[in-house]
């Protein structure tokens, strides 16, 4: 079995004044390859934190994680910020683009420190763009674009370093019902196209476009099922168009 | 990545918010000017010391007795003896009489009044506007006479030609026999412009003055100075059976003093302006701290998507480099600028511009950017992307 993400017995603390707080309770999951997977769970139930710890954002108090078959434990600052640039794509619900720099440079971004050349970045970058239909707007302000966009040049910054996994957190939550379809649409397409896929929500909707279902409650996994049928036949049908 | 894209990257940042970065570069670019500037001035005034020495010669010899050397006299006609000897060219014994009341009608100021010899005039490299100078029968006769500096005369005789005209020094009468032309320097203290000369026996006599204390040799050429030197010194020596009496000084040590004299004074306002430099390093670090704690979430984004911690220190402190270099340039223009601008302001203040200076202040001003940038930098390197993702 070839899997993008093994986790096992992750556990994370946090202290609160006297009060300690058991974030993720011994979790354990595994994700395979090209596969799309939706955590759900209600605020507080830990999903985020989870989403941190697969992200590398967050180093958890015990238990091991092997990340495209890299073990993650004990490794740098240095380190998990090369395998970040490496083998994960993030897209978040606020984009999270820097403000100040064009969409092309923001997709440009990861690149940079990964050494990719000037040439060769400012190429890819824009091959990307043009795939997700933002070619003409490279040279735009992220606060030139509207929400929809913005998560479209978030997404090609995520997809430009050619990563093993795209994260996406709530990546629909900033976002009207249409965009919110176009959004999705486009994120099973990239797993159709091959790519892992783990994102994170509260919505059931939104979840049930993946191909499995992973709920969490209270820092514990409560329920991991399949679902049936290709998950673009059911966007289909939810978008209608 | 490169160094340039660094650079572009931190010159759009500083563009971003041109008001607080020229605020923040403000104590850099003082510091820089400041120092650019003291040091023109301090290199122009040597370049002017150096000027008025230049024209004098460089065999002059001034010898001064000190207090200890006072209880024994000099007699005039004995020092002019060692006239005879071959390596001594001229002499030109002096007596003092600083800020003496000088007066015509009713015009009436201080002036340094000198007691010398006929030769003083071309040892001093003076030159006459009118009359005459002292002459050897002034000296014999103790005549009652006076010549003028430049300015001497202007004062008390504004719009008349002093010529034959008496006046008062300290109550007593002189007949004024001539006006010395403008000199504008002055050597050893003393100018010529602001003086009266008179003979050196008058002046002892008339205002009771002890003994000589000031004596200007002129060794025959510049070959017999060292010679000079050492005759006047076994001379004095014996004079006054001890080598702590008196002091000899040649052109070349009294220029060095003066030049000490003017660049120790430099060197501390130099030091002054050096200090406003590290507080505008300061103002750059507090600066570079408050964008930070901005720029939060921009750090978060960077490290989440693959920034390392060295990446994220470069990143601000190029920034903070950039905005004290860019402040340095800016500071060494104004301080060219002014330096150029200052003798035009005020014609007695020659300025001098050294390129190595100016280098030396840019770097140093990117040296303090680099310093103080550091500490920022470092904390901005450290955020953990979690927290700094989480931040609003």
């Amino acid at each position: 079995m070839d899997n993008m993400i093994e986790l096992e017995h992750i556990v994370k603390t946090y202290q609160r004044g006297a009060e300690t707080l058991h974030i993720l309770k011994s979790v354990s999951l595994t994700v395979a390859r090209g596969d799309f997977v939706a955590i759900v769970g209600p605020s507080g139930s830990g999903k985020s934190t989870l989403m941190n710890t697969i992200g590398l954002l967050d180093v958890p108090d015990s238990g091991t994680y092997r990340l495209d078959g890299v073990l993650t434990s004990n490794m740098s600052d240095n380190g998990l910020a090369e395998l970040r640039n490496r083998k994960i794509g993030f897209i978040f619900q606020q984009f999270n683009l820097l403000p100040r720099l064009t969409a092309l440079e923001n997709v440009e971004l990861p690149m940079i420190y990964s050494g990719i050349g000037k040439k060769e970045r400012r190429e890819r970058a824009l091959v990307v763009l043009e795939r997700l239909g933002m070619g003409e707007r490279g040279h735009h302000k992220p606060s030139e674009l509207s929400g929809g966009q913005q998560q479209r040049v978030a997404i090609a910054r995520a997809l430009a370093g050619n990563p093993s996994l795209m994260l996406a957190d709530e990546p629909t939550g900033a976002l009207d019902s249409k965009t919110s379809a176009e959004v999705l649409e486009l994120i099973v397409q990239l797993n159709r196209q091959g790519n892992t896929i783990v994102l994170i929500t509260h919505d059931m909707h939104i979840a049930e476009n993946a191909r499995r279902i992973v709920t969490i409650r209270d820092g514990e996994i409560v329920s991991d099922e399949r679902l049936d049928g290709a998950p673009s036949e059911r966007l289909t049908e939810a978008v209608s168009r | 990545m490169r160094t340039i894209e660094l650079v572009v990257m931190a010159l759009r940042a500083i563009l971003g918010n041109p008001m607080r970065t020229i605020l923040t570069m403000l104590g850099v670019i003082i510091g820089v000017s400041s120092v650019v500037t003291l040091v023109a001035i301090g290199q122009g005034a040597q370049v002017q010391i150096e000027k008025q020495y230049e024209n004098l010669g460089t065999n002059l010899i001034v010898a001064n007795v000190l207090g200890r050397g006072r209880a024994q006299q000099l007699d005039y006609n004995d020092l002019m003896q060692l006239e005879m000897l071959p390596e001594i060219g001229a002499m030109a014994p002096t007596v003092n009489k600083n800020n003496s009341n000088v007066k015509f009608e009713h015009n009436e100021d201080q002036f340094n009044v000198v007691g010398t010899n006929d030769r003083y005039l071309e040892m001093m490299k003076g030159e006459m506007a009118s009359g005459r100078f002292l002459v050897d029968g002034d000296l014999e006769f103790r005549s009652s006479v006076a010549v003028l500096g430049s300015e001497t005369a202007t004062t008390l005789f504004p719009g008349e030609d002093p010529l034959g005209k008496v006046v008062t020094i300290e109550g007593i009468s002189f007949n004024v026999i001539g006006v010395m032309q403008k000199k504008g320097s002055t050597i050893g203290g003393t100018s010529l412009d602001t003086s009266v000369i008179v003979p050196l026996e008058t002046a002892r006599r008339t205002f009771k003055i002890g003994s000589i204390t000031t004596t200007y040799v002129e060794a025959a050429t510049k070959d017999d100075l060292t010679q000079a030197q050492t005759t006047l010194t076994q001379y004095l020596t014996y004079k006054f059976k001890s080598s702590n009496g008196f002091r000899l000084l040649n052109q070349d040590q009294l220029m060095n003093a003066r030049v000490a004299a003017s660049s120790t004074l430099t060197n501390q306002l130099i030091s002054v302006a050096c200090i406003s430099l590290l507080v505008g390093g300061i103002g750059i670090m507090n600066i570079m701290l408050v964008t930070i704690s901005e720029r939060t979430r921009e750090i978060g984004i960077r490290k989440s998507i693959g920034a390392k911690r060295r990446n994220i220190l470069l990143q601000f402190l190029v920034e903070a480099a950039v905005i004290s270099s860019l402040g340095g340039l800016i500071g060494l223009i104004l301080g060219c600028a002014l330096s150029w601008a200052i003798p035009l302001i005020n014609p007695a203040q020659a300025t001098k511009l050294s390129l190595d200076v100016g280098i030396y202040a840019f770097l140093f001003s990117a040296l303090v950017g680099i310093i103080f940038g550091l500490y920022p930098a470092n904390k901005a390197s450290k955020l953990r992307p979690i927290d700094a993702l989480r931040f609003d």
